[in-house]
């Protein structure tokens, strides 16, 4: 549920966002590119540069999203500590030290990326960068079922709370709780088989011949410009600091 | 425009959903079809959108007989679906892509139409259908009304001479019953077809050129 | 006026650290009960201009260096409890990833500048501007008031910081007499530190302080703890961007603060001899030693370490936001 209610919060707040946009297909290029870049590092001063680059963009988003973005970095960040650890009895502790910043800069990169886009954006962005529209389909669809569907189970498990009163004990317990698990699971799969019949005729009837085209009215501006000009400037930087050791 | 000839419909288990059914639809009129649940509405409905085919009878579309062989000819698919726009009840399934905007723009490209003309229609019916502050919004996050001028905005874009809606006052509040009666009412023209199921008795008294009743036996009255 | 590592006994950071802790828990009380949720993330922006005015050396003829701290500032706008809270942190950054003062003369560093220098500075400043702030008192009044509290903070915190120096050599002596940890008995700190800071760079801190004073009270009145609205504006994000910008110039300045040398310089100093207490002393590896990154010309890694300082400062202080209960503005 937690998933759906952040599906449904982006989808609003996005909505109300008064500033000029980039182009999606260009911010996203420019993040795959750094977190490339800052893997093929063979050193941490490229991955410092970006690194301070993300902090000054964190440090500008309000308290909370702060607090969500740190939050949410912790975990990939001391797995990856534990994970290097073993470095440090070797001998090697600047390299666990590299590696903990460049996955820190990635998944931060990403992070920030998340919380200026949504998945919206993301998937626009796919026609832009000319993938086949069959996997802009795809993930349309999978983040509409995964909204209709969920608020379906909602609604079940709601019913059955309504009508459940405690009273069973052990086994009994067990095996109704089997039942109704069984029984939401199995509705759900049901509807969903239908929805996705109902789908396909709703799409057939609008003429879809099997080609999935993207709306997408966004006009290049100067903000855009001056915004792929980080691609240049990011490449140039990395070069320079391997040929620089 | 639109005629069937002894039109009959039988499920696999051997139910009959239609039963000989004979009528003339004109160009330019307004029928409302009512009738008791299970009688067989929705199935016409898929019928006349080529979703599912007569099991006995015929149905012609300004003139053209269209079978289920017919039917697998993508052209012939592509020109049926062009000039039949579907309403369906539950619009929910109706509307599937990521925006407003991508919903009413996906019919329109799929039409061919140039990324201009798409544009200016997109703009068009966003503003006819009042959905301008709704245009980024995900279908699935908007209210019973929204969705409904939503699929309204997305099939009227496509301007088909024939429009088939299913239940089109269902979940609606009294506001929002009263706009969309009002805006059928508008859509009345020398030149669309308009076939509207529906129980809601004032809108069949406001709009209704023809009243047709469908029978528990499956048949017109 | 970074005091470093083994400078000062192990007994008198203790001490001196112990002297801080009650001055932590009040200015955090304080700053809990009297600064508005909103206002906190403003502690960060002042931290920040600490800390970057920290990074901006200015060469005394002599060989020394010294810089602005902006702990008067700070307490101007947001309250000296804030200016002591954000000086730490300035301090504490600066000490755990840029390796500019001691860890365990932490304690000591900020007794001098978050501690002495702000509550020195806010004191005086109100002594000749009692209606600081005000509409009652008038631009220029309030400036010159600035200026001659700062000053007096931030030479009261050196002169903390001399005597600090100054007595170690008294106190703690190997068996042959030499001094365990800084070598410079009060007759040589005193003059060292205080000639430095009575010119050169009091007169930094006094630019520091009023320019900004006068920017904040003109273009950026956010900064200030009466005013309502919260929201970071553009000048004050340019202003900051400006300020990271200009840090290599901070570079020019070579040489040593006074008292800020390392191990294997303090023995050309004139003493002769390394103190033991510093050969075998506590060391500390920073991730980003005196603001350099290896393989980077320093210039790079000056404006970036400037970028990280200002931005975790930031960071850190919208964090402590959240934590206060209550109302915030949006």
């Amino acid at each position: 549920m937690r998933i759906l209610s952040r599906i449904l919060e982006s989808d609003t707040k996005r909505n109300d966002a008064k500033l000029p946009r980039i182009l999606p297909a260009l911010r996203l290029s420019v993040v795959l590119l750094c977190i490339l870049l800052c893997a093929l590092s063979r050193n941490a001063v490229f991955v410092v540069g970006i690194l301070a680059a993300e902090l000054a963009r964190l440090a500008m988003l309000p308290p909370q999203r702060i607090a969500g973005v740190l939050g949410r970095l912790l975990l990939p960040v001391l797995f990856t500590l534990l994970i290097m650890l073993p470095s440090v009895f070797l001998g090697h502790s600047r390299t666990m030290l590299t590696v903990t910043m460049k996955v820190t800069c990635s998944v931060l990169l990403l992070l920030l990326a998340n919380e200026e886009m949504d998945w919206k954006d993301v998937t626009g962005a796919f026609r832009t960068l000319h993938i086949p529209g069959i996997f802009t389909m795809t993930l349309d669809m999978t983040v509409r079922f995964l909204v209709l569907l969920g608020r379906l189970a909602d609604a079940m498990l709601e019913a059955i709370s309504l009508r459940t009163f405690n009273v069973l004990k052990g086994r009994k317990r067990d095996r109704a709780r089997y039942m109704t698990a069984g029984g939401v699971l199995g509705t759900t799969f049901l509807v969903s088989q239908r929805m996705a019949t109902q789908t396909y005729e709703a799409m057939e009837c609008r003429g879809y011949d099997g080609v999935y085209r993207s709306y997408e009215k966004h006009r290049f501006g100067w903000q855009d410009a001056v915004y792929a000009l980080l691609i240049p400037v990011v490449i140039a930087a990395f070069i320079y600091c391997q040929a620089a050791i | 425009m639109i005629q069937l000839k002894h039109l009959s419909y039988q499920y696999p288990d051997g139910n009959t959903a239609l039963s000989d059914i004979t009528y003339h639809f004109e160009a330019g009129k307004c029928y409302c079809l009512s009738g008791p649940n299970g009688c067989g509405k929705s199935t016409l409905f898929r019928i006349l959108n080529g979703l599912s085919f007569a099991s006995a009878g015929s149905y012609l579309l300004d003139g053209e007989d269209v079978t289920e062989k017919k039917m697998r000819d993508k052209a012939f698919a592509a020109s049926l679906h062009r000039r039949i726009g579907y309403i369906m009840q539950n619009t929910e399934v109706q509307l599937f892509t990521r925006s407003v905007e991508e919903e009413i723009a996906f019919g329109l490209y799929q039409m061919g139409l140039a990324d201009e003309e798409v544009a200016a229609r997109v703009e068009k019916y966003i503003a006819l259908l009042g959905l301008e502050s709704l245009r980024k919004r995900s279908p699935f996050t908007l209210s019973g009304g929204e969705k409904k001028r939503t699929a309204l905005a997305a099939i009227l874009a496509m301007d088909p001479p024939v429009l088939i809606m299913d239940e089109p006052l269902s979940g609606l509040d009294e506001d929002g019953q009263q706009w969309v009666t009002d805006f059928i009412r508008g859509l009345k023209t020398p030149d669309r077809l308009l076939i509207i199921a529906t129980h809601n008795k004032d809108l069949i008294s406001e709009i209704a050129d023809e009243t047709i009743c469908m029978t528990k036996e499956h048949t017109f009255r | 006026m970074h005091i470093p590592d083994n400078y000062l006994s192990p007994e008198t950071c203790l001490a001196m650290t112990a002297a801080m802790v009650p001055v932590w828990a009040v200015s955090v009380k304080k700053v809990k009960d009297a600064l508005p949720k909103d206002k906190i993330p403003k502690m960060g922006v002042g931290g920040s201009f600490s800390f970057l005015g920290m990074m901006f050396n200015v060469p005394l003829p002599g060989g020394t260096t010294g810089h602005a701290v902006g702990g008067t500032l700070i307490a101007l706008l947001l309250g000296p409890w804030a200016a002591c809270i954000a000086v730490s942190m300035a301090l504490l950054l600066q000490a755990l990833i840029f390796g500019d003062g001691g860890i365990l003369a932490f304690g000591a560093n900020c007794f001098n500048m978050a501690f002495v220098l702000p509550f020195v500075g806010y004191a005086v400043t109100h002594l000749i501007a009692p209606k600081f702030g005000t509409e009652e008192s008038t631009k220029k009044r309030d400036l010159i008031a600035a200026g001659v509290g700062s000053y007096c903070g931030l030479n009261a915190a050196a002169l903390c910081a001399a005597i600090e120096f100054g007595i170690q050599p008294m106190l703690f002596t190997d068996a042959a007499g030499n001094a365990l940890y800084c070598p410079y008995g009060l007759d040589v700190a005193i003059p060292a530190m205080m000639i430095g800071h009575l010119t050169l760079f009091g007169l930094v801190e006094v630019i520091f302080t009023c320019a900004i004073l006068a920017f904040v009270r003109s273009a950026a009145p956010e900064m200030q703890l009466s005013h309502k609205e919260s929201h970071t504006s553009m000048p004050l994000r340019v202003f900051l961007g400006a300020l990271i910008l200009a840090t290599p110039f901070g570079l020019l300045a070579t040489g040593t603060a006074w008292g800020e040398w390392g191990t294997d310089e303090i023995a050309g100093t004139g003493i002769g001899y390394t103190p033991q207490g510093m050969v075998d002393g506590f060391q500390f590896e920073a991730i980003i030693p005196d603001y350099s990154v290896a393989g980077m010309p320093e210039w790079i890694g000056y404006i970036l370490s400037a970028v990280i300082g200002a931005a975790c400062m930031v960071i850190l202080f919208k964090l402590v936001s959240l934590l206060k209960k209550g109302s915030s503005a949006a």
